[in-house]
């Protein structure tokens, strides 16, 4: 299954996928809410981003005191209608990929905007990508073989 | 036909999740749910919701009795089972009915505890929050002046939800010296008081009730210092797993009286499975055995066995173990803890790290390299990766962190980012 | 949307309050958006004060609206900064288009702002002589309200933003130092709303885009101008910030585009430039602009500057 990937070597925080995502999905600028969240935890060398990664096993799926989030087929899905934003999923995902959205008052996450994601189309820097993750992987892994660098180089 | 392959008894969270994985997994097994309430599974958790006016009463819903033929899974509502021979492999029901089975699981859940040698708890006007019946009472009763007893999920929620649904009068009283010890210091206590308050509930601490007044009816509650008038009181002061047909039928129970269950959600009887609040599950954290009568072990539970009955899952998919994750709603402030507490910590060293802000408050305790609990009010932010970082039991390194960073370092450190600088300093 | 939000703080008395100053308008003899209208209303109290100013696009995230402009009374220099930081956008999430700071803090005394989706507070230290911006940010980061605060010092060279990169000149740094401003931290819930987001989405993702095959280098290590369309800023440039980006564009629609708090540059053109700011503006408003109103209204701007001789820097 594609996912969504990111070089991290490649982010520089700008936030421009917190940008699109909420203008997409709420039509309106707001990058807290957005699905795809630029976490800045750690400072300026150690952001990263979340999203959903669509678990196998999602702890969110179990932990839904409504029962309203299943797979289907190999995303994870929910009816957000019958969300009481109780928070459950939000503290349950280890990815922190959950985000509370104050328009549908409902807790969310990344659908991938249905195969097509908007993100990656837009990243500035190239740091997000839409592929199989084992593709991206080695391409990383040659990369850093090719360049025979310390790994610590090229990040 | 009343010869089953797998007879779940309770018709809750547990009991839905075993019976539809079951049927997941295996199309053709004979699946019987004997539930004593009369509706099909809702979200009791979510009742609070309804109770406040923000969710309709059907919301609360599972499941209908529909979406369980739909799976060709038998629903009986309303029936209770009077007993069972785990030799035979038998049970018979309150209607007169023998059932046969392969596989039993008991998922009969919990009950409110009440007080019954307490003057004037038998009044009407004593209530509890348990079963949708509760929360139509709580939802849409004439109440006027309501004391809220106890300070877990189920007093802060009443207490929080009345309020909101319009009752001018609602006093939350608890006789320990602050909110929810068990999950709670004192401090987050102060934050969550502080939203009680700000919504109009007055709170009484350190103050346990002592009598109900009435003749008839309910007309207010003693405590050692004060009577509080009131026509109603909602007692939620703990609940107590159910297990007279366990015990009945010889399953073992555990030391809190609740269902002894291995890993695998065995009992002591071949074939007999416990899932749910009636169990005695082992927790993850604390790693012994304990009540968790919350609904992702009930759920997780429940799917397990479903896997497990049907040969979906072995052995080595032994469940991890329980959670026991607080995570409410006070007011309009989310309320969040997880392990240990100081007053669980006492006499021991450790390490508090706390972020106290205006309206929010955040607290986490190291022992050692090890995260050892967390508090949360009003916020939950860096919730997920301590919560994670506590149930995958990996330490983190003391020594890399600025202590006199409250907050900020644990959850900098715990963020995938402290992996990068690991694998590549 | 409409409404432009001022905050006003008052470094001698700790006091701050937030004001409406009316509607965003384009109309020409209204010296269009961001900080002018505001000067206006500042200039004819004979306040002297240094403003931090956002356009209509600040914290949309399209390219080149990262920009701030920093106006100072005291030297009646108007400075408009291709910031590309985050600083403005934070701004408006928490509410505030503009931000005023005014009077100087107790002597001894350095003061820390915080504004947290539209509360602001001011706490007071005493002042240090020795202490490094990069010191007072470790200070101030560890405090911060919510992870994704943006924290802004004023620095000898300029005021650097997230201990990382330059979003002022040094002038206004300076003065702001003088006036006893250690910190300023912004941190927001919120959002802008878009009017037509639809049409805003597509146009914005068209420059992102576009914004990948340009030539200006940008990554972890070199955040500077991340967003922007100018030419010439490599990652060696950042560290030679500001000399080394030269504009090419004419000097009145640099000044338009100044107001409306969007730098556009030599690339932009290519892009599209007045053309793709009056679609943006349209979208995100809700009003029809057209490039004839941007160039209008820059020629009204531009008459009103020079009656009052006022100067216009870009700094770059």
């Amino acid at each position: 299954m594609k996912m969504i990937c990111v070089d991290r070597s490649k982010c520089n925080g700008c936030g421009a996928c917190q940008t699109i995502c909420s203008l997409t999905k709420k039509g309106s600028i707001h990058p807290t809410e957005s699905r795809m969240q630029l976490r800045r935890t750690g400072g300026v060398q150690l952001q990263y981003t979340t999203y959903c990664q669509h678990c196998a096993d999602p702890a969110c799926l179990k932990a839904c005191l409504k029962t309203i989030i299943r797979k289907e087929g190999e995303l994870v899905v929910r009816n957000f209608e019958g969300c009481f934003a109780c928070s459950a999923c939000a503290v349950a995902c280890p990815m922190g990929a959950v985000v509370y959205d104050s328009g549908v008052d409902a807790y969310l996450t990344c659908d991938q905007c249905g195969g097509d994601p908007l993100c990656v189309k837009i990243c500035p820097t190239g740091a997000l990508s839409f592929a199989e993750p084992a593709q991206s992987s080695v391409e990383r892994r040659s990369s850093y073989a090719e360049k025979r660098q310390d790994p610590k180089e090229v990040l | 036909m009343n010869n089953y392959d797998l007879i779940i008894v309770g018709g809750g969270i547990a009991g839905y999740h075993t019976a539809f994985t079951a049927r997941q997994n295996c199309a053709d097994m004979r699946i019987l749910v004997i539930s004593g309430e009369t509706v099909p599974t809702y979200s009791a958790p979510s009742l609070p919701d309804y109770i406040a006016g923000h969710m309709k009463r059907e919301k609360a819903f599972v499941a209908s009795e529909a979406d369980y033929a739909a799976k060709n899974i038998d629903l009986q509502l309303g029936v209770t089972v009077t007993s069972a021979d785990a030799g035979k492999k038998t049970l018979v029901t309150d209607k007169g009915e023998t059932y046969t089975y392969k596989h039993l699981v008991l998922a009969t859940g919990s009950l409110p505890i009440q007080l019954r040698r307490m003057q004037g708890t038998s009044l009407p006007g004593n209530h509890v929050l348990k079963t949708v019946q509760d929360a139509d009472f709580l939802a849409t009763g004439d109440i006027k002046r309501a004391v809220v007893v106890g300070t877990g999920a189920i007093g802060l929620e009443s207490a929080s939800s009345l309020k909101e649904r319009g009752v001018e009068d609602v006093t939350l009283v608890e006789a320990l010296g602050w909110i929810n010890p068990k999950s709670f210091d004192k401090k987050a206590s102060d934050y969550m008081v502080a939203e009680l308050e700000r919504i109009g509930v007055r709170v009484v601490l350190g103050e346990g009730i002592t009598a109900v007044e009435g003749a008839t009816e309910v007309t207010g509650v003693h405590t050692a210092k004060q009577f509080i008038p009131c026509d109603t009181v909602v007692w939620g002061i703990g609940m107590r797993p159910v297990t007279d047909l366990a015990a009945s039928m010889g399953v073992e129970l555990g030391s809190a009286g609740g269902v002894k269950v291995d890993e695998l959600m065995r009992t002591n009887l071949a074939d007999v499975y416990a899932v749910g609040d009636c169990t005695e599950p082992y927790d993850m954290f604390f790693q012994k055995y304990m009540p968790n009568m919350l609904w992702r072990t009930a759920t997780e539970q429940g799917m397990l066995v479903g896997q497990l009955i049907t040969g979906a899952a072995d052995e080595e998919d032994a469940y991890e173990g329980a959670k026991l994750l607080f995570l409410t709603y006070v007011g309009d402030a989310v309320a969040c803890a997880y392990g240990h507490t100081e007053g669980s910590l006492q006499g021991q060293k450790y390490t508090v790290l706390e972020d106290c802000q205006e309206n929010s408050y955040r607290k986490v305790i190291l022992q050692d390299n090890y995260i050892m609990g967390f508090q949360m009010v009003n916020t939950l932010e860096g919730s997920n990766e301590l919560y994670a970082q506590m149930l995958k039991g990996v330490p983190i390194d003391l020594e890399e962190m600025d202590l006199s960073d409250p907050i900020n370092t644990p959850l900098k450190y715990l963020c995938l980012g402290k992996y990068l600088l690991q694998m590549h300093s | 949307m409409k409404n432009m939000r001022c905050a006003i703080i008052d470094l001698a008395s700790g006091q701050s309050g937030i004001v409406d100053l009316g509607e965003w308008e384009l109309a020409t003899g209204n010296f269009g958006w961001g900080v002018h209208s505001y000067n206006e209303k500042c200039r004819q109290r004979d306040i002297s004060f240094v403003a931090l100013s956002t356009g209509i696009l600040t914290g949309t995230g399209v390219p080149g609206s990262g920009g701030v402009a920093w106006c100072n009374y005291q030297s009646n220099a108007k400075m408009f900064y291709p910031a590309e930081g985050r600083l403005g956008a934070a701004l408006r999430y928490a509410g505030i288009d503009h931000l005023a700071i005014t009077g100087k803090a107790p002597t001894g005394q350095k003061a820390d702002i915080t504004i947290r989706d539209g509360k602001i507070s001011i706490s007071y230290a005493r002042a240090s002589r020795t202490e490094s911006a990069a010191k007072a940010y470790s200070q101030v980061w560890k405090r911060r309200p919510t992870e994704d605060s943006v924290i802004a010092i004023p620095a000898p060279s300029g005021i650097l933003e997230d201990n990382w990169f330059f979003i002022s000149d040094k002038m206004t740094s300076s003065l702001l130092r003088n006036m006893g401003l250690r910190s300023l931290t912004v941190s927001y819930s919120g959002g802008l709303q878009i009017a037509d987001p639809e049409t805003f989405c597509a146009l914005a993702a068209q420059l992102w885009q576009t914004r990948r095959d340009l030539p200006v280098v940008s990554d972890a290590e070199h955040p500077v101008r991340y967003l922007s369309v100018m030419p010439g800023c490599t990652a060696a440039d950042s560290s030679a910030w500001p000399a080394r980006a030269r504009l090419k564009s004419g000097v009145l629609e640099k000044q338009m585009l100044t107001a409306l708090g969007l730098y556009w540059g030599q690339y932009a053109e290519t892009l599209g430039g007045l053309d793709m700011a009056a679609k943006l503006l349209s979208a995100c408003s809700g009003d029809t602009v057209t490039v004839d109103d941007l160039r209008q209204s820059a020629l009204a701007l531009n008459r009103a500057l020079t009656q009052r001789k006022e100067r216009v820097y870009e700094q770059l």
